[in-house]
């Protein structure tokens, strides 16, 4: 069973690629969200089990947004996207409890590898 | 005090410079009636000192006019001043230390008080204050403080704006390369191979881009930062080998050919084998950059009685004689080159000052047509004293 997955995105057009590019992949992708509140709604709603979450939103901070999905649901793996390139970026991610740290841009096949290496074989 | 007091004091005295001999031009204050000693009042606000007593430098005669007998003296020196007594009472033999002289009529005077014991027989009776301007001195660290201080803002907006920069131009990218490569996938439609080879170039230059914006940001936070070295004795002949052996892929992609040359034993020495390995790596980038496919680079190490000798040349067309000046500038751009960008020369500059902060010295030689060599010479003194 293929999990299924949340993109939290602010630009529209990014969002929109990275739900094509997932299902082209296999991926089931459930819910686009462009705000931080957008993405608690679809997350209780939805339950994904993977959230790709933007750091950058306009109304909240990504890793806040990861916290309270977590507080939701501690099963659910987030993996944070940016481009911010801050020093200790990683490291607040991580604590936040991202599992995987992904800077943009990036090509398909690295967050493909990704998520596939999260869903296990 | 009654004149005759006084008129033993002063014979006294000129006892006491006889015996200590000449320290240099004393400075005679027409206002001399306190014993030879420098006094601080219980409220530890005035310091009474004897001019007599005084040998005074760097002050001009107008200046020294304006210097009362009772200068103030702030608290914190206060208590340096009495430090510096104790230590003489306790029998040092010079306590040199930096305080404000304050008076109404001339303002602030930073001095240097050079302290030193008087003795009349076995008894100590005071102490020699030997008072030196160090106004100009002070004045130039001043300003030395305020131009790091405007440089290391300059270089936080800059490290800023080029994180702002990069930040804003990764998300176009992001959505470029990711259509770019829905479009290569045919999600879209079919795509013919001739397409596809277009596309593949594209996303190569997005990567290109990519890779220019990390490296500015790496560089313009590397090039505003001190440069703090963590010493250690390292292997520089195991740095060069890292260094190029971190690049055998990319040499390998631009067929560029190289020939590493080493002395058999390791040459140990304290270094920062971390900072030393990134300035290695960015003049082997430099070298590489200026190579045709097929070019081919020369990594010498040579160890000579008094300096490690490192040579990286390059087999390239050379570069032009005023260009050679200001290689190592912060903001050179080569503009021969297709593709050199601002950031090569960013890390040209930081290959440099790490070099530089290890007391070693870097420049370049070249011949237009026949290739460049980068020459770095490390002092073997300053390697086995540990710099």
């Amino acid at each position: 069973m293929v999990d299924s997955i949340m993109v939290v995105e602010d630009r529209e057009p990014i969002a929109e690629v990275l739900r094509d590019m997932l299902t082209a992949n296999g991926f089931s992708v459930v819910a686009l969200a462009t705000t931080g509140k957008e993405a608690m709604e679809k997350f209780s709603e939805e339950r994904p089990g993977i959230v790709l979450m933007d750091l950058l939103l306009p109304d909240m901070n990504g890793l806040e947004v990861t916290e309270r999905l977590i507080e939701m649901d501690p099963s659910v793996r987030v993996i944070a996207i940016t481009a911010l390139s801050r020093d200790g970026l990683i490291e607040d991610a991580l604590k936040a409890g991202c599992i995987r740290f992904i800077a943009k841009p990036f090509r398909m096949k690295e967050l493909v590898g990704t998520i596939r290496e999260i869903c296990g074989p | 005090m009654t004149e005759k007091r006084m008129t033993e004091i002063y014979k006294e005295l000129d006892q006491l410079s006889s015996e200590l001999g000449p320290v240099g031009v004393s400075y005679h204050s027409p206002v001399h009636e306190e014993v030879p000693t420098f006094e601080i009042d219980m409220e530890g606000h005035l310091l009474k000192v004897p001019l007599l007593m005084i040998e005074i430098t760097g002050f001009s005669n107008e200046e020294l006019s304006l210097l009362s007998l009772q200068n103030i003296i702030f608290s914190d020196d206060r208590n340096k001043l009495l430090s510096a007594m104790g230590s003489i009472a306790e029998g040092a033999p010079v306590v040199i230390i930096e305080l404000e002289l304050f008076s109404e009529q001339s303002g602030a005077h930073p001095v240097e008080v050079i302290m030193l014991p008087i003795q009349k027989g076995q008894k100590l009776i005071g102490a020699w204050g030997v008072i030196k301007d160090i106004k100009g001195r002070k004045h130039l660290e001043e300003s030395l403080i305020r131009t790091r201080e405007v440089q290391e803002r300059s270089q936080r907006f800059l490290s800023d704006f080029v994180s702002l920069m990069a930040r804003e131009i990764r998300q176009p990218l992001t959505e470029m390369l990711l259509t770019l490569e829905m479009l290569h996938s045919g999600h879209f439609g079919a795509v013919d191979e001739r397409q596809k080879a277009r596309m593949d170039q594209l996303i190569t230059a997005v990567d290109r881009l990519k890779g220019i914006l990390n490296q500015a940001i790496e560089t313009s936070k590397d090039a505003g930062r001190e440069i703090k070295l963590e010493k250690d004795t390292t292997d520089l002949n195991g740095v060069l080998r890292r260094a190029v052996l971190d690049r055998m892929e990319h040499m390998g992609s631009k067929g560029i050919k190289h020939d590493l040359t080493l002395p058999e034993r390791a040459v140990m020495a304290p270094l920062d084998g971390k900072a030393m390995q990134q300035a290695m790596g960015n003049l082997l980038d430099h070298s590489m950059g200026q190579l045709p496919k097929g070019g081919v680079i020369r990594i010498d190490l040579e160890q000579r009685n008094e300096a490690i000798l490192v040579t990286i040349s390059d087999s390239g067309p050379g570069i032009p004689e005023d260009e050679v000046e200001q290689l190592f500038e912060r903001f050179h751009v080569d503009p021969d080159r297709e593709g050199g960008t601002f950031i090569e020369g960013l890390s040209l500059y930081m290959a440099k000052r790490i070099i530089e902060t290890h007391g070693g010295r870097i420049w370049c030689e070249s011949f237009p047509g026949l290739g460049t060599s980068i020459l770095i010479t490390l002092p073997v003194k300053m390697l086995k004293e540990g710099g």
